[in-house]
C-alpha cells in the first residue's frame, strides 16, 4: 500500500476529518501501533480512560474503529493512515493482537459467505405475477410520458421556460408512481436545463431525443439485441440483482482510479468511481450509494491501483461495474492511452452505434494541451485538433496552472460533445485535478 | 448541422405549426427520412421525433475535431527553485486552514530564500491575493513565472504579473502603494520620499493622509520643510497630522519652540532642609509672565478642566509629550535615572511622569524606555517597542492584571515573535476568560512561539462550564494551528 498524503486526504468524508486527521498523525498519539501485509493498526488515547483500537484493511481499504464517530473513516483512521505514509518505519511488523485477526477473520468470512451465497427458494408464481403487474405499470407510465412529450412537440417548446418545475415535477412523480425511477431522473435532467444560456433548444431537444429513444426502444425490445434490451431496461429503472451478478465471472484487472464524482440527492450521496484496467483496457464506473452514518463498502482515491474482479452490468456498451472482490493494490506503470482525438471519436461512435442513449465515458488520451480559442477552453491532441472542455468545468485553473499548457496524458470524461477534464499525468504520477 | 437546426426551428414553434417534411437532411439519410415520412406512424409528433432522434445520432457520429490557431503560448520556465516537497504540504494544510497570519508566515519564509511554491498551489495562491491586497507582493513572488503567466488569462490576478516597485507605486492599488513604500522607506528611505513628493498634487486627501501615516514612523530632520508645506493642505485632517508628525521630529521648529518654553516654565529649584544641614532638588512647574500665542495655536490647551491640575501644570503636561527626554537630560544635567527620580518626589512631577513616558515612545528613546520600564511608575504600551525582550516581559508581567487590553493591542498589532512569558500570561488568561479571545489567536498565530502547545492544557481554567467547553475547544485549534506552523518551521529549515 503506497497511498500519498493528497490520496488519503482524499479519503476523508469532510474538511474538519482532514484536519483530525493530520492531528491524528503524530507518533505521541498513539499509545500502541503495528501492520502486517494484511492490516495497519493502533491503539489513540482519546479522551476516555480506553484508548480507541484503530484498524486498517491495507489490501481492500477498510477502516474500523471503537471510537463512537458516525463518519468513515474517522479522523483515528486518517491519521494511523497518515502517520505511516510519513514515518512508516514506527510501525513494528510482527502479530496483530486478536481486535485485529478477529476483524480480518470476520471480513474474510463476510466475503466468503457472499460467494458462496446459495439462492433462496424462489416462489417463481409470485414473481412472474409481481413482474406482470410491474410490466404493466411501467407501460402505462411509457404511455403518459410519450403523450406529455408529444404535447411539448406539438405546441412547440418556445414556451417551456415560462413553464415553471411543477409541469416536470408532475411527470417525474407519474413516473416514479409507475415504478420507471430512470425515466423520472430523466425528466428531472430535462427539467435542469440552463435556460438562461444561448443554445438551451438544442440541448433541451438532445434530451427528450435520449427519453424518446428509452421508450420507444422499451416499446420495441423485443427487435434489439438482448444486451440492448437491458441498458432499456436500466435506464427505464429496472434494477439488476447485484447477488446474481456477482455470481457471474468478472474481469480480474489492476484497475487504476481515475477519479471519484460525488452528488447528493435526498440525503443519499451517490459516489461514482472512474476506473481503468491497466490490462483489459476496459473502462468502468463503480457507483457507492451512502446514507449518512453508513459504512462504506469500498474506499478508493484517485492515482491508486487496486487489483480487483469487476462485474459488469450487462450493456451493448459495457461500462457501469460492481466490485465481486478485491485482492490487493500494486501499481502498474505502462497504460495504453488513446493517442488522438480521432481515435477516441471513432471509439464514441462504435460506442454509439450500439447504445444511442447512453450517458458519460472516460477516456485516457496522450499528450492533451489546453488551448483558449474563441473565449473557450479546449483540449488540443498531438495532431493540432482539438475538442471542447466542458462547459463551466470547475477546475480549469489548476489543470492551466499543473500544465502550463504543455501536452500532458489526461483522463477525461466525455458527453458525447464535450470533456470534462478528471485527472492528468504529471512526472509519470497520475493526479486528480 | 443544418438538419439539426431545422430539426430545433420545428420544436420551437411545434409540429402543429410546421411540418416535419420541411427538413433538409443530407443525402445519406434521404431514404430513411422518406421511410419516416411516409411510413405507417401519421401521427406528425411520432415521425418528428423519430426524424429528431435520427439526426441527433447521425451528428453525434460525425463529430470532428476543430483545428485552429489559438491564443496563448505555453507557461515559461521557473526561474526560483521550488520549495520543499515538506514546505509544499506545509503550504497545502495552510491554504486547507484558510487562515491569513499563517499564510503570510509561509509567504515570508518561501520568499526570504528567493523560492516558490508548486505549480498546483498557484491558482489557490492567486485567489488568496484577489482577497488579501496586503498579500499581494509576496504571493507575486512566491508564485513565480507560473503565476505570471496564469494572470494573463485571468484580469483578477493582473497584481501576479511582474511589475517594478516603482511601477507598482505609479500604478497599483492604494493597498498596494502603501506595502510597496513602506518596503521602500525601509530600503531606500530617499527613493521612498522622493516618490511621495513626485505624485503628492495628484494625490486625494484620503490618500495623503493614508500615505502621511506610513511616513510618520519614518519621518527625520529631511522631512521637516515637507511636512511644514502641509500646512497650506485644504483637509484639516492632514494639517493636523502633518503637524503631529513634526511633533515627533527631534529639531523641527515646533519641537525647538516647546523646548524653549519648557526651559523657563520648568526648573529645579534647592531647598534647604529646617535646621540646614542638607539640601534637596525640587521640581518647580511654572509659566513664564508672557507666553507665546504661537505655542497654543498648535494645539496646546490653556485651561485645565480637571480641579486637581493647574492651569501651569496642564499646559506643561500637553508640551513635555513632543520634546525628546533627552532633552531634559541636556537642562539639568542629570542622568535619565535622576531625573525620573526628580520628578517622583513631588505631586507635580508625579502628575507629569505620563508625560515624560509618551515622550519617550514619541521619540522612540529606547534609554528612557527601559530607565522608565525599570523603575515600573508608569504603564504605557508604546514603550513596549522600544524595549529588548527580556525587560518588556518584567514591565508587562508587573502591570498586566491592570492593562490587559493595553497588552492585547500590543500583542495584536505587533510583528515580532511573542515571548514565551508574554504568550503564558495571555494564554492563561483566556483560559480563564476565553470569549473575549474568541478568534483572536489564529489572526496572530504566526507570532505565538510554538513550544506552548504543549502547556495549554495544563493552565487553570474558569468553573463555569461555558468557558471551560469554549477554551477546550479553543486551546484544541491553537494546538493545531501551532502544529501546522511547526511544520512550515521545520520545513524551511531542513
Amino acid at each position: 500500500m503506497n497511498l500519498s498524503e493528497d490520496q488519503i486526504l482524499a479519503l476523508a468524508p469532510d474538511e474538519p476529518s482532514k484536519k483530525s486527521g493530520k492531528d491524528l498523525a503524530n507518533p505521541s498519539k498513539w499509545v500502541t501501533k503495528g501492520m502486517n501485509d494484511k492490516a495497519l493498526w493502533g491503539e489513540c488515547q482519546g479522551s476516555g480512560s480506553k484508548p480507541y483500537q484503530t484498524q486498517i484493511d491495507i489490501n481492500n481499504i477498510a477502516f474500523k474503529c471503537s471510537c463512537p464517530s458516525r463518519k468513515f473513516p474517522c479522523k483515528h483512521g486518517l491519521g494511523l493512515l497518515l502517520l505511516h505514509a510519513r514515518q512508516p518505519a514506527l510501525f513494528g511488523t510482527g502479530e496483530p493482537p486478536s481486535w485485529v485477526t478477529e476483524w480480518l477473520d470476520k471480513r474474510e468470512q463476510k466475503q466468503e459467505k457472499q460467494t458462496e451465497k446459495t439462492d433462496k427458494p424462489v416462489d417463481e408464481a409470485a414473481q412472474a405475477k409481481r413482474q406482470q403487474a410491474r410490466q404493466t405499470k411501467v407501460s402505462d407510465g411509457i404511455e403518459e410520458l410519450t403523450a406529455w412529450l408529444k404535447d411539448i412537440i406539438r405546441n412547440g417548446i418556445v414556451g417551456i421556460p415560462d413553464k415553471g418545475t411543477a409541469f416536470f415535477e408532475n411527470i417525474s412523480r407519474r413516473m416514479i408512481d409507475a415504478q420507471a425511477p430512470g425515466l423520472a431522473g430523466m425528466v428531472r435532467l430535462l427539467s435542469e436545463t440552463d435556460f438562461y444560456t444561448e443554445g438551451w433548444q438544442s440541448k433541451f431537444m438532445e434530451q427528450v431525443v435520449k427519453i424518446y429513444l428509452v421508450i420507444s426502444g422499451y416499446r420495441n425490445a423485443t427487435a434489439v439485441p438482448e444486451e440492448l434490451q437491458q441498458d432499456l431496461r436500466a435506464f427505464i429503472g429496472f434494477t439488476q440483482s447485484q447477488e446474481e451478478l456477482k455470481e457471474q465471472t468478472g474481469v480480474l484487472d489492476t484497475w487504476l482510479v481515475l477519479g471519484k464524482q460525488s452528488s447528493e440527492t435526498d440525503g443519499i450521496v451517490t459516489e461514482r468511481f472512474w476506473l481503468f484496467g491497466t490490462k483489459t483496457n476496459r473502462y468502468a464506473v463503480v457507483l457507492q450509494f451512502i446514507v449518512r452514518g453508513q459504512g462504506l463498502q469500498f474506499n478508493f482515491t484517485a492515482g491508486m491501483f487496486v487489483e480487483a474482479e469487476l462485474v459488469f452490468f450487462p450493456s451493448a456498451a459495457p461500462l457501469r461495474a460492481l466490485i465481486k472482490r478485491q485482492i490487493t493494490t500494486s501499481a502498474v506503470n505502462s497504460i495504453q492511452k488513446f493517442n488522438t482525438w480521432h481515435s477516441v471519436l471513432e471509439e464514441e461512435t462504435r460506442l454509439n452505434s450500439l447504445l444511442p442513449f447512453r450517458s458519460e465515458r472516460p477516456y485516457l488520451v496522450s499528450n492533451l494541451t489546453l488551448a483558449r480559442y474563441n473565449e473557450q477552453w479546449w483540449l488540443r491532441d498531438n495532431e493540432g485538433y482539438m475538442m471542447a472542455v466542458k462547459d463551466h468545468y470547475p477546475n480549469i485553473w489548476d489543470l492551466l496552472a499543473v500544465s502550463g499548457m504543455q501536452p500532458h496524458d489526461m483522463a477525461v470524461v466525455s458527453n458525447g460533445v464535450q470533456y470534462e477534464p478528471l485527472g492528468i499525468w504529471l512526472n509519470e504520477q497520475y493526479k486528480m485535478i | 448541422m443544418q438538419a439539426w437546426d431545422d430539426i430545433i426551428n420545428i420544436a420551437m414553434i411545434g409540429t402543429d405549426k410546421k411540418q416535419p417534411d420541411t427538413i433538409s437532411v443530407p443525402a445519406s439519410l434521404a431514404e430513411i427520412t422518406t421511410r419516416i415520412i411516409t411510413g405507417s406512424e401519421k401521427n406528425r409528433e411520432e415521425q418528428f421525433l423519430q426524424l429528431a432522434s435520427l439526426l441527433y445520432n447521425y451528428q453525434r457520429c460525425g463529430i470532428s475535431p476543430l483545428k485552429k490557431e489559438t491564443a496563448g503560448t505555453a507557461a515559461p520556465v521557473e526561474e526560483k527553485k521550488y520549495c520543499s516537497t515538506h514546505a509544499a504540504l506545509a503550504l497545502r494544510d495552510v491554504l486547507q486552514d484558510d487562515n491569513h497570519s499563517l499564510l503570510q508566515y509561509w509567504l515570508e519564509r518561501c520568499d526570504s530564500r528567493t523560492q516558490i511554491a508548486p505549480a498546483r498551489f498557484v491558482p489557490a495562491l492567486l485567489i488568496n491575493g484577489e482577497r488579501n491586497k496586503k498579500l499581494r507582493l509576496l504571493i507575486s513572488s512566491c508564485v513565480g513565472k507560473r503565476g505570471e503567466w496564469l494572470s494573463g488569462f485571468n484580469t483578477a490576478w493582473d497584481f501576479s504579473a511582474k511589475q517594478t516597485q516603482e511601477e507598482i507605486w505609479q500604478t497599483g492599488s492604494l493597498e498596494e502603494r502603501q506595502e510597496v513604500l513602506q518596503q521602500t522607506l525601509v530600503t531606500d528611505p530617499l527613493k521612498a520620499r522622493e516618490w511621495i513628493r513626485q505624485t503628492w498634487q495628484q494625490e486625494d486627501a484620503a490618500t495623503k493622509l493614508v500615505l502621511l501615516s506610513i511616513l510618520a514612523p519614518f519621518a527625520d530632520e529631511s522631512d521637516i520643510d515637507f511636512l511644514e508645506g502641509l500646512s497650506k493642505e485644504k483637509s484639516k485632517k492632514l494639517q493636523l497630522f502633518a503637524l503631529e508628525s513634526l511633533r515627533t521630529i527631534p529639531g523641527s521648529p515646533i519641537v525647538l519652540m516647546y523646548e524653549s518654553f519648557l526651559r523657563s516654565a520648568v526648573t529645579i529649584q534647592k531647598e534647604t532642609s529646617m535646621l540646614g544641614f542638607s539640601k534637596k532638588n525640587t521640581l518647580q512647574c511654572k509659566l513664564p509672565d508672557a507666553v507665546s500665542e504661537d505655542l497654543y495655536k498648535t494645539g496646546i490647551d490653556k485651561l485645565s478642566s480637571d480641579k486637581t491640575w493647574t492651569d501651569d501644570e496642564y499646559v506643561v503636561f500637553q508640551v513635555m509629550q513632543y520634546v525628546p527626554p533627552s532633552f531634559w537630560e541636556k537642562t539639568f544635567q542629570l542622568s535619565a535615572e535622576a531625573l525620573l527620580e526628580l520628578f517622583e518626589k513631588t505631586d507635580t512631577g508625579k502628575k507629569l511622569l505620563p508625560a515624560l513616558t509618551k515622550a519617550a515612545a514619541n521619540f522612540r528613546d529606547r534609554n528612557w524606555a527601559n530607565v522608565i520600564a525599570q523603575r515600573r511608575s508608569v504603564f504605557q504600551k508604546e514603550l513596549l517597542p522600544l524595549l529588548p525582550l527580556a525587560p518588556r516581559d518584567s514591565y508587562i508581567n508587573h502591570f498586566f492584571a491592570k492593562n490587559i487590553n493595553d497588552v492585547m493591542d500590543y500583542a495584536k498589532e505587533t510583528d515580532e515573535p511573542w515571548s514565551m512569558e508574554m504568550t503564558r500570561l495571555i494564554l492563561r488568561e483566556a483560559a480563564k476568560k476565553p470569549y473575549p479571545y474568541v478568534g483572536f489567536f489564529q489572526k496572530v498565530i504566526a507570532q505565538i512561539p510554538v513550544a506552548v502547545s504543549t502547556e495549554l492544557s495544563s493552565y487553570p481554567v474558569s468553573e463555569d462550564q461555558y468557558s471551560r467547553s469554549l477554551w477546550s475547544g479553543m486551546s484544541e485549534e491553537i494546538s493545531r494551528t501551532l502544529a501546522i506552523k511547526n511544520q512550515i518551521n521545520n520545513a524551511f529549515t531542513i
